[in-house]
């Protein structure tokens, strides 16, 4: 589909590039060429085309006049959808990294993010927490349904010593373990652990 | 269960042995009176309500709007568990009671689940409907306190973040999610409202004869059927009890 006019090319291309990514495309909200920034470019040279247009105090009734109006007060609405919606999904995928990895955000994920997001993701996380404070459980637990009080797992990389109810145990790389499923689900979650299946 | 029963008096025998000046009949009666607890939570009353969960879990589910929080199965399957827990970390102490322990302990672990998981699946529709659910009172009033609280201060959050990032850097007259003349509807674009009109598929446990769905369209409804029906028309079955969604 290509537009004869320019408008809002920009707000699609920010929507496209979130289908393309794996998980989300790198935003900073710092540099020139960044399609936020464009976005709000091209609706502030909407806006002001709009109001010189108004200055001229023609009739708009006359679709000659009138027109011009519309397409740019379309344009820019489409543009501003295009731009919350981008930031919205960016946000709820922000807020999922909190189920999956816990209260941190990994490193390489991390600079995918502006200031403001990872601003956000401690805001959610302050929220989740207090709520299952409030509830008294972890959400974050028990993804999937318990099929065996105990899993064989192998470590995949160093996690130290952790704390089981039948005592400390250190997980060495390369070692297997058969430990209680819920002392060790979340490293499972966060890739430190496999799970051997019999 | 008498096999259970006699286990459970054994394994006290064991312990007696350690602390000689117990009196002995004492013991026993505190035992009776333990498996007696754990016999009422563990066989029979706590399953209906797990039963009852699990139901409101699938409805939760398969329903596109948010359903009624029920607070009273959560409560009580929640002083359920404690309880129970605390009856198996006591089993867990002794070595002759391990087996029926982790046995205890796995089904322990599935009611956790199940609870779990309703909380959990309720709190993701919440934020999915966030702005829905607190502009609509009649939202509002089936979540509990602390899903309503948490409702609030995510919406308040995903509101704060668009602005700080886009709707402030915009024209002033841009700067409201909608438009001053309400033209467009842009907070519903990007925070969907709950669409009754999806299709859901459920079973049909009441009789509950012909619905009528629009003009020459009627749907029978009886007892044991599975139904692939929009959502709207059986909403209030949901509700009662009459049809349950899979």
């Amino acid at each position: 589909m290509t537009s004869i006019l320019p408008y809002g090319a920009k707000g699609r291309e920010l929507l496209l590039e979130l289908k393309r990514s794996e998980w989300l495309p790198a935003y900073n909200g710092k540099r020139q060429d960044d399609g936020v920034r464009q976005v709000l470019g091209e609706i502030d040279a909407l806006y002001k085309r709009m109001r010189s247009r108004m200055a001229e105090s023609r009739d708009m009734r006359e679709p000659f006049y009138g027109c011009p109006l519309m397409v740019y007060h379309a344009s820019t609405l489409r543009n501003k959808r295009c731009l919350l919606a981008y930031l919205k999904y960016r946000a709820d995928l922000i807020g999922n990294l909190r189920w999956d990895a816990g209260s941190a955000i990994p490193e390489d994920l991390r600079r995918k993010l502006c200031a403001e997001e990872a601003q956000y993701f401690s805001a959610y996380d302050n929220i989740l927490s207090d709520y299952m404070r409030e509830v008294d459980l972890d959400l974050a637990a028990d993804m999937e349904p318990p099929k065996n009080l105990y899993v064989e797992v192998r470590v995949l990389r160093d996690c130290g010593e952790i704390d089981t109810v039948s005592g400390p145990v250190v997980l060495a790389k390369d070692t297997t373990h058969n430990l209680r499923r819920s002392d060790v689900e979340h490293l499972i979650r966060q890739g430190a652990l496999e799970q051997v299946t019999s | 269960m008498a096999g259970v029963e006699d286990d459970l008096v054994g394994g006290q025998g064991g312990r007696r042995l350690d602390d000689e000046d117990v009196d002995e009949g004492q013991v026993e009666r505190d035992f009776q009176e333990e498996f007696a607890d754990f016999d009422a939570f563990g066989a029979r009353a706590k399953n209906v309500d797990v039963d009852l969960l699990r139901r409101a879990l699938l409805n939760e589910k398969g329903a596109p709007e948010l359903l009624h929080y029920e607070a009273l199965l959560v409560k009580h399957l929640k002083e359920a568990v404690d309880r129970q827990q605390e009856v198996v970390d006591e089993l867990q102490t002794n070595v002759s009671n391990m087996m029926r322990s982790m046995m205890y302990q796995m089904e322990l672990d599935r009611v956790n689940y199940l609870i779990v998981e309703y909380l959990r699946t309720r709190l993701r529709k919440i934020e999915r409907h966030a702005f829905f659910i607190i502009k609509h009172e009649e939202m509002r009033d089936r979540l509990s306190e602390a899903e309503l609280r948490f409702a609030q201060r995510f919406a308040d959050l995903q509101a704060s973040h668009l602005r700080k990032l886009a709707l402030s850097k915009m024209p002033e007259v841009h700067q409201k999610l909608d438009d001053q003349n309400n033209q467009v509807n842009m907070s519903t674009l990007i925070f969907p409202e709950p669409d009754l009109d999806s299709f859901v598929i459920c079973q049909v446990l009441d009789d509950i004869g012909d619905i009528e769905l629009e003009e020459n369209n009627i749907v029978s409804m009886n007892a044991g059927e599975l139904v692939a029906i929009r959502y709207w028309p059986i909403r209030d079955f949901v509700r009662q009890g009459s049809v349950a969604l899979v």
